[in-house]
């Protein structure tokens, strides 16, 4: 994605018409990420406010030779983690409280998605998140490195341990990975 | 060689479910930063947020002494060597005060004696 120049620097001085057609040429590349991560339209959207806002506070850092789209991203993977972490906070807190299973399972007519989807939420945020960037973003070690600012070895690591945690979640929860894997 | 854990029905869906921005978000985002845009040059901003109950109450401190002086019965001095506290107690100062605060010339022997103690009575 190639961004106008004079644009940013437009948007820098705080015009806002190109405000606004920066936000709109970045906005699906914000929307898409957080998707990954959230479910619900409310929240995808939500994110997307807050990394943005987050964006205009910053835009001052921006150098000339900048990578504002890989900027962006960093920005918004950022505020998907925070969100993450904030809720999984709130989630063991709840669950100190209260007697619910940990993996409940949904009452979803697609038990097999549902299993999956569950399992990928109950993983810790820092792991889950570069499986998915792998997995469904199909992102390189490298791209995923310097979006959440690891080492490659690191996501490596991460990757390895989601995948094996994932594996011992499913399994736990009576589903296989092979059974799972319908037409695979 | 791919080794993607998770089952590729599973991927592709995933991937199909993403949400796109609706024509107004653009706009609702620039009006949500307005706010924070327009106060970014205001001198408030630069000071530190653990120092700024400091400055606060030093601004109110410096604004109530000014209107106080400006509403102040006592009228600053036109004289620049009497001071503020020479020009509240030239009032209704005694002899004592005058040698003290507004350099009188004092006099000698018996006759400093009798002034103190004449001042010393009236008090």
């Amino acid at each position: 994605m190639e961004l106008d120049r004079e644009r940013i620097v437009r948007a820098k001085r705080g015009e806002t018409e190109a405000q606004e057609a920066l936000v709109a040429q970045l906005a699906p590349m914000v929307f898409r990420l957080a998707s990954r991560f959230f479910r619900s339209r409310e929240d995808v959207e939500d994110l997307a406010q807050e990394a943005f806002a987050r964006f205009f506070q910053k835009i001052d850092q921006i150098r000339p030779d900048e990578n504002v789209v890989g900027w962006v991203s960093r920005l918004t993977i950022n505020v998907c983690y925070d969100r993450l972490r904030k809720i999984q906070r709130e989630r063991t807190a709840m669950e100190a409280y209260t007697a619910e299973p940990r993996y409940a399972k949904p009452e979803a007519a697609d038990d097999a998605y549902e299993d999956v989807r569950a399992a990928l939420d109950n993983l810790d945020p820092k792991l889950r998140m570069p499986l998915l960037l792998k997995e469904v973003e199909e992102l390189s070690v490298k791209e995923i490195s310097v979006i959440m600012g690891l080492s490659q070895s690191n996501v490596k690591i991460r990757l390895f341990r989601a995948r094996k945690k994932l594996a011992g979640v499913l399994e736990n929860r009576g589903v296989t990975l092979s059974g799972v894997a319908k037409g695979e | 060689m791919n080794h993607a854990i998770l089952p590729r029905w599973f991927r592709e869906r995933e991937r199909s479910r993403v949400f796109t921005p609706d024509q107004t978000f653009a706009r609702r985002v620039v009006l949500q930063m307005r706010p924070v845009t327009r106060s970014a040059g205001l001198v408030w901003d630069y000071v530190p947020s653990f120092a700024r109950p400091m400055v606060a109450a030093t601004t109110l401190l410096l604004l109530a002494l000014i209107s106080y002086q400006m509403m102040s019965p006592t009228p600053f001095p036109d004289d620049s060597s009497i001071g503020i506290v020479e020009a509240y107690l030239g009032a209704d100062g005694t002899t004592v005060d005058e040698w003290l605060y507004r350099g009188a010339e004092i006099p000698d022997g018996q006759d400093l004696l009798i002034e103190i103690s004449v001042a010393e009575a009236f008090e």
